[in-house]
């Protein structure tokens, strides 16, 4: 399968060529970017350094590919889905513009009317956990944001167990700098980003449309940026409308996630890493879901730990294309991640 | 086959032994064998701190 990268010099950019260079049923035949065009792609990503010759080109130079991953900033993407889907291709878009399945909601969390609605319900959220079905037939896929899919396996063994209270699941994300792109901003430099531990979205971040819609309860989402490069932490405390023990919480999340090659159930009684960390997840395209039961709270404190732009972005693009093309769903992201790191 | 007190996972016998200490593939919780027709398992006795001092 041919595959082409539109947007390629960014860190998610990066993150899609190291996967698809490696992938056994993938050849990238083109990589764009305005900016690089002409470069090698080493240059930007000086991991790639002699694993292609792959150089970027312009966006106007794209040519059809049996797949093209966007990964444009928000709002770019709309603008090019439209003529990519003529073409007969696989699309997958790795920015928010078909996530939402309600256009109403992409004023209210993205301040702009969606100039295409009527492709909203063509598209699939990407999630292969929740949506593998309809993955397999897909031609527009629409992979979830990062804290959006930690929240959501998280969460969506409970949502679904009808344990949960009325009350919103209140969810506490912490992410690392890469989350927020490769473009500089006074956010990033050095002097404000080192030691940080800093709410930047205590109320009203946008992945909470993406989450409510997937997980299909209310949801009280507060993130913070910490000095991490890779990894989001989610914890989320649901209240539960009756006493519940670990042995059915264990049930709840083997049902969901026994199969899943990708997500790791993590509640261990003993040692250093009990419960899910991002940390030992980086590079790889697992997540790691727990919780923790608080009967004196009426609480269970659901987690997930992954790598954003892994699981949280390009590792999760390829399982989505894996699926789409009956793939192993591994192929490709067989790392385990490293410890110590 | 039997399970694990503490998460219920499925823990298999295979060749474990009576008095055998082994973690719960799933919690990560230490069973000992207590019993092998049929088999079954509890949570071992942990170290307190200061043992061996």
């Amino acid at each position: 399968m041919k595959a082409a990268i539109v947007g390629g010099s960014g860190y998610v950019g990066g993150e899609l060529l190291r996967l698809l260079l490696r992938h056994p049923e993938v050849e990238v035949q083109q990589v764009t970017s305005d900016s690089m065009a002409g470069k090698s792609v080493g240059r930007a990503h000086p991991n790639l350094r002699k694993a292609t010759d792959l150089e970027f080109v312009p966006h106007s130079a794209l040519r059809p590919a049996d797949v093209t991953f966007l990964a444009t900033p928000h709002g770019e993407s709309m603008a090019r889905v439209p003529s990519l889907l003529e073409t007969g291709g696989i699309v997958i878009d790795l920015s928010a513009d078909f996530r939402l399945h309600d256009a109403a909601a992409y004023p209210q969390y993205y301040h702009r009317e969606h100039p295409r609605p009527d492709l909203l319900s063509r598209a699939v959220y990407g999630l292969p956990e929740l949506h593998r079905d309809e993955l397999r037939t897909a031609s527009l896929i629409a992979v979830p944001g990062c804290i959006a899919t930690a929240s959501i396996l998280a969460l969506r063994p409970l949502s679904t167990s009808r344990l949960l209270d009325p009350r919103p699941v209140v969810v506490d994300a912490k992410t690392g700098s890469s989350a927020s792109g490769q473009e500089p901003g006074p956010a990033g430099t050095h002097a404000e980003r080192s030691g940080v531990m800093r709410a930047y979205a205590a109320a009203g971040h946008r992945h909470t449309a993406e989450i409510e819609q997937e997980v299909g309860v209310p949801v009280a989402l507060s993130c913070h940026a910490v000095e991490a490069v890779r990894g989001v932490l989610a914890t989320g405390h649901a209240f539960v409308m009756r006493t519940v023990d670990d042995k059915e919480l264990w049930r709840t999340y083997r049902a969901a996630y026994g199969g899943e090659p990708f997500v790791r159930i993590v509640h261990e009684s003993d040692g250093i890493h009990r419960e899910p960390e991002p940390k030992i997840l980086a590079g790889s395209n697992y997540c790691e879901v727990g919780f923790a039961n608080d009967p004196h709270a009426g609480r269970v404190v659901a987690l997930a730990a992954l790598d954003n732009l892994m699981k949280g972005a390009a590792g999760n693009a390829v399982q989505c294309l894996n699926v789409r093309a009956g793939y192993p769903e591994t192929a490709g992201l067989e790392f385990l991640g490293l410890h110590p790191i | 086959m039997t399970q694990c007190p503490e998460c219920d996972a499925k823990v298999e016998r295979n060749d474990k032994v009576l008095g055998e200490v082994f973690p719960c593939p799933d919690c990560g919780t230490e069973l000992e064998v207590f019993g092998t027709a049929p088999f079954a398992v509890q949570p071992a006795p942990k170290e307190a701190e200061d043992w061996g001092e």
